[in-house]
């Protein structure tokens, strides 16, 4: 009975506001300077939140702002608001995004009050979360988990090695409806991005 | 008067010229197989008959006939070979003399009959002579129990009529008697394996399973009606009974090999059958008495038929064992296939559902009404069956899976399977008739005598109604299929986990959990061929094998060739005689 | 001495480099009888945190044997290229090990340079391998209790390994250390620990019906096993004993060890480190600091204690740009001590045993050329 009395005096922890990360955070120029990217994502003064792997050696021309980076949200499907079920498929990451994404599941940030859940099944799924670079192996794979699932359907690619192969290879071959960068995105930024997809708030 | 007389006549003529039907059946043999399997249809047709206008025997009757009509019409299909043909018949007529005898010494020429033309069915093509030799071998065990039994009687009564007897010993050696051929614990392996391992076509099977065992029940059925009620033998029949219910169901399960499953459920059944005698035999109570007498017959009724589909259905498959079989598969097949087994399962609307509710509902009302310590066995045999029937799902649902349902679409096989299936919701419409009465429950929605109730002395029980269920069904099934409105459909490749292999799963695969978990119970040895065994079987052989070893050592040194110890014996049997001449 | 894995066409020992491949036995494959099939496990499939397929001999819920296919292989060129984007992309193997990949090559480096780095350097390394081996052994313990559907300790730890990943934040910037370590350079600000009660951890693991699942499953008892599970075997076995480099005796470090070598034994060793490794932070601090690095060539091996074992990078470094590199990543070993451990065991304990292990399959499928 202790966890559950521990429990109570403890409260509630899901958090309203979440704590600002700096990196990785949006990015601005804040001094002069010449930087060279690894990944091309500075052109001509614009920084590219689609190609940046948050290496920080543009620090301290580029710094960090603090804010989350912002989701590209091309389409979203009023029919999930209630309820949005998500099959997660790692194609060829690092690891570091599946951990981010299943910590939108901790108490800090807790997905389930926005009627988000995980499934174990494409068949089940609302949308398919694809993560990381594409390896030759698993473009069989992916093609069978995204017609595995019923219309209406939702492509969602999480972190920068899905979007635009980061440094380490090519992006998935996959149109996306979501798209988030960040390496790896912050549990803020996907669940605002999954909660925009989802079109409630 | 007269219509009686002319119908004594009528059914006396009847009965002639089906038992000549059958004769010329088997003589037919020996020229055409087609033609003889088509003459034993037409003679089980006529039995059918015969059996609409007998007695209280009715429904053996007529299920026998059924059982004999599709299993003929079965080999006149697909069966060629005239040996065949000779021993199926004669096996058929040794039941059809059994179950028309009117006397001890005709019963026993009919029960030797079927055993011998059975044996020379099984034991005689294959290499193995195991099968068939074990099958004789314990059919003539019980025919000596069934002999001590009827001297008996005859010495009761001074004549082989069958007349009313106040001495219950030729119950009790007749009952073992029959048991031992309906294959009851411990004799499980006389069942299974004259079936799984014996060269037994389906039809034969069928017949071994359904028919053969249906003339024992007869048997038993027969002389308890004779003899009065010992209520001993009631209890001793409900537990063994409810023990073949629970080994069978789970040797079903476990079990791999087609033929080994169905005639692990026949031993099952055979036990649930026997359950019900005995509660027949137990209880004083005539109101509990009609009841358990309903609950028998529509047993009868759901097993034999079902049984006699599922063996047919093997016909159909190639191959042995359940991992690694081939069928066509057709819609007949499938339908067919799904409605045998769920009867086999004992779920409504089927008769095989009514059947299994009514034998747990009398063991429940027994426990109640039969006091005392007594009582407990009932109490006990319900527990049994309840497991038992539990197991016997998982191995119906294991059966159709995997010959039915997931193979690749063929021709279109099997409408005999489908017509025996179809008659499983039919029957359970006519159990109304054999029930003892019927009632109504307007207030939930059961209108006019649609209910079949339970019920004893102390009260009314519980009740059943098929027809509600038959009716409800479709009924509730098309509106929720009207509801939902319009569907796209896309056809798609089953989820693999992205592999792109075909994922499969075997038959053996899904039964080796409980292989695993009831290791002990079952010895299971891994790798082995033969992965779990009838323990009783294994426990019989040990027996055997002491036995032959003491009779060796001891006719070694009993017969020891030694002059001196001859002398010794002779003089002591020389006394021995003496002793006994005076006395 | 003892094994610890092939590093390029070497094999690591305790004691240095030795010759030719690590002289261990491979699993091999079994026949199986009758009623045996093949049952694959993956490779996209709920229970898996990455992408892995399993290919399990079985007769049916029993294990006989298991075989691992990859699918997520991902050729990583670093030959001739800077060595500042060498370390972007040694980052980014496997990110939750991310502090181990980088503090490791940055040793190699600098013992191909012949460079020792100054104290601070040390210390804020020896405190990101800490922070990470603890975020890391309450996601190892949170992903058991998630396969026993234990739900109240499953979002405890998960809520702990989010208080560390925002602790490792402010302490670093970037919540995995990304970009905290650079060729001659360490970035992290301060230290700022994370409120960690592993008392209450431990009583909320202590349920009969978890531990039970947990017992008995996966016993390995292989000497050359590395990392928590030869802790939990018995060993005595931990780079931080073992590299003097990595000054971890002068903070009061302790080995924990366990003796019966299953899954429930790894879950106390990771237990018991998070304690061990709260102490040590306890006693560090954390400054940025710069330092030079000469423009040399040579060949460096740099090894640390990863949160699965051993982790070491060997390198060949030439003006400025790596010539050759050679991983040695924990969980290839893991991975066969995994395989050997299945065998005897049944389907139900698969997950508990595959998660106790603390495998991740982005480093042991990588091939670096």
């Amino acid at each position: 009975m202790n966890w559950f009395l521990r429990g109570i005096r403890r409260g509630i922890l899901t958090e309203k506001e979440f704590p600002q990360v700096q990196w990785p955070s949006e990015l601005h120029r804040s001094k002069e300077g010449e930087v060279k990217c690894p990944t091309d994502a500075l052109k001509e003064d614009r920084w590219d939140p689609n190609r940046c792997i948050f290496c920080r050696a543009c620090e301290p021309i580029l710094s960090p702002t603090g804010r989350s980076v912002q989701a590209q949200v091309k389409r979203s499907e009023p029919s999930f608001r209630r309820s949005f079920y998500l099959y997660p498929i790692d194609v060829g990451t690092c690891g570091g995004c599946n951990l981010e994404f299943r910590l939108i599941a901790s108490p800090q940030y807790d997905m389930t009050r926005f009627g988000i859940f995980l499934t174990n099944t494409p068949r089940h799924a609302d949308a398919l979360v694809v993560m990381g670079v594409m390896t030759p192996k698993m473009e069989e794979v992916l093609r069978r988990a995204y017609d595995a699932m019923p219309e209406p359907k939702l492509v969602i690619l999480l972190g920068v090695c899905a979007v635009s192969g980061g440094i380490l290879g090519m992006p998935p071959d996959i149109r996306g409806d979501v798209v988030i960068p960040g390496c790896p995105p912050t549990p803020e930024s996907i669940l605002r991005a999954l909660v925009e997809a989802k079109s409630g708030e | 008067m007269v219509s009686d007389m002319y119908l004594q006549i009528d059914k006396f003529y009847l009965e002639i010229v089906t038992l000549l039907t059958m004769i010329t059946a088997l003589a037919l043999s020996l020229w055409s197989a087609r033609a003889s399997h088509v003459v034993a249809a037409i003679s089980s047709s006529l039995f059918i008959l015969y059996g609409l206008y007998s007695g209280e025997f009715r429904v053996f009757y007529v299920v026998s006939g059924l059982v004999w009509l599709f299993s003929s019409t079965f080999s006149a299909l697909h069966d060629r070979e005239r040996w065949y043909s000779l021993t199926f018949s004669g096996t058929l007529l040794g039941i059809m003399i059994t179950l028309l005898s009117q006397n001890y010494l005709e019963f026993l020429t009919g029960w030797e009959l079927m055993t011998l033309f059975a044996y020379a069915s099984i034991g005689v093509y294959r290499r193995e002579w195991r099968p068939g030799y074990t099958f004789l071998a314990f059919g003539e065990v019980s025919t000596v129990l069934l002999i001590a039994g009827f001297i008996l009687a005859y010495q009761e009564t001074g004549t082989f009529l069958f007349h009313t007897l106040t001495d219950t010993l030729p119950l009790w050696f007749t009952t073992f008697g029959f048991t031992v051929k309906m294959g009851i614990f411990p004799f499980l392996v006389v069942e299974w394996l004259p079936i799984a391992h014996g060269n037994a076509k389906p039809s034969l099977s069928s017949v071994l399973s359904a028919s053969m065992t249906l003339a024992g029940v007869y048997g038993i059925y027969k002389m308890m009606s004779l003899c009065p009620q010992t209520q001993a033998l009631g209890g001793v029949l409900i537990l063994i009974g409810a023990f073949s219910v629970l080994f069978g169901a789970l040797y079903s399960y476990v079990s791999d090999h087609m033929k080994g499953m169905l005639a692990f459920s026949t031993i099952e059944n055979n036990g649930a059958i026997l359950t019900a005698l005995g509660s027949l035999e137990l209880s004083a109570d005539p109101v509990l008495k009609a009841f358990a007498q309903f609950s028998l017959m529509v047993y009868v009724v759901a097993h034999s038929l079902a049984k006699t589909g599922l063996f047919l259905v093997a016909g159909y498959v190639h191959g042995e064992s359940m991992s690694t079989l081939s069928t066509q598969r057709s819609f007949s097949l499938e339908i067919g296939t799904t409605l045998l087994t769920a009867s086999m399962s004992g779920l409504l609307p089927t008769v095989g559902g009514v059947a299994v509710w009514s034998l747990l509902e009398t063991l429940f009302m027994e426990s109640i009404s039969v006091g005392g310590i007594l009582g407990l066995i009932p109490l006990l045999a319900g527990v049994m069956v309840g497991m038992g029937e539990g197991f016997a799902t998982g191995a119906m649902a294991r059966f159709t899976s995997f010959t039915s349902l997931v193979r690749p679409r063929g021709g279109e096989r099997g409408r005999l399977v489908l017509l025996i299936g179809v008659l499983m919701p039919v029957l359970a419409l006519l159990s109304y008739l054999l029930s003892p009465e019927m009632a109504g429950a307007a207030s939930l929605g059961m209108f006019s005598n649609s209910l079949i109730p339970s019920g004893y002395s102390g009260g009314s029980f519980g009740g059943i109604s098929p027809l509600y269920v038959l009716i409800i069904l479709p009924i509730l099934s098309l509106i929720t299929y009207l509801a939902s409105g319009r569907r796209r459909v896309r056809t798609v490749d089953p989820w693999d986990n992205g592999s792109g292999r075909r994922l499969t799963y075997t038959s053996f695969g899904m039964a080796n959990n409980i292989r695993l978990m009831l290791r002990f119970v079952l010895r299971t040895r891994k790798g082995a061929v033969e992965t779990s065994a009838d323990v009783f079987w294994r426990a019989i052989l040990q027996l055997v094998r002491g036995y032959v070893r003491f009779s060796r050592a001891f006719s070694r040194a009993y017969m020891n060739s030694s002059i001196s110890w001859y002398m010794i014996y002779m003089i002591l049997a020389f006394i021995v005689v003496i002793l006994v001449v005076f006395l | 001495m003892r094994i610890i894995g092939d590093l390029g066409p070497h094999c690591l020992t305790s004691e240095g480099l030795a010759e030719g491949p690590c002289k261990y036995s491979r699993p091999t494959i079994g026949e199986g009888g009758y009623g045996s099939f093949n049952f694959l496990y993956g490779p996209s499939a709920g229970g898996l945190l990455e992408s892995v397929a399993f290919d399990i001999l079985t007769y049916g819920e029993s294990i006989e044997d298991v075989r691992a296919l990859s699918y997520k292989t991902r050729h990583i060129k670093v030959g001739g290229l800077p060595l500042r984007d060498v370390l972007f992309k040694v980052e980014r193997i496997n990110v939750p090990f991310a502090a181990s990949h980088t503090i490791a090559f940055l040793t190699a480096v600098e013992n191909a340079l012949g460079v020792s780095p100054p104290e601070e350097v040390v210390e804020s390394r020896i405190a990101q391998l800490e922070l990470e081996r603890i975020r890391n052994n309450l996601l190892v313990i949170q992903r058991l209790a998630e396969a026993a559907s234990f739900l109240v300790p499953t979002y405890r730890l998960l809520y702990y390994v989010e208080e560390v990943n925002r602790a490792i934040s402010r302490s670093c910037g970037h919540r995995y250390f990304l970009g905290a370590n650079y060729l001659g350079e360490s970035r992290c600000q301060e230290l700022h620990l994370p409120r960690i009660d592993v008392e209450e951890l431990r009583d909320l693991l202590s349920n009969r019906i978890f531990i039970d699942r947990l017992q008995g499953n996966g016993v390995v008892k292989e000497d050359w096993a590395i990392g928590p599970a030869a802790r939990a075997a018995g060993f005595s076995y931990d780079a931080r004993l073992e590299v003097p480099e990595l000054k971890y005796r002068d903070h009061g470090f302790k080995i924990v060890t366990e003796s019966k070598g299953d899954a429930f034994s790894r879950m106390l060793v990771r237990l018991e480190e998070i304690e061990v490794s709260l102490k040590i932070l306890e006693g560090v601090e954390v400054k940025p600091r710069r330092f030079e690095l000469p423009s040399r060539e040579g060949r460096g091996i740099g090894r640390v204690e990863s949160p699965s074992g051993d982790l070491a990078y060997m390198v060949q470094v030439e003006q400025g740009s790596i010539k050759e590199l050679h991983l040695l990543p924990p969980s290839r070993i893991n991975i066969l001590l995994f395989l050997r451990s299945m065998p005897e065991n049944i389907f139900t304990d698969f997950p508990f045993n595959w998660e106790s292990f603390g495998i991740w399959i982005s480093e042991a499928e990588v091939s670096i050329s």
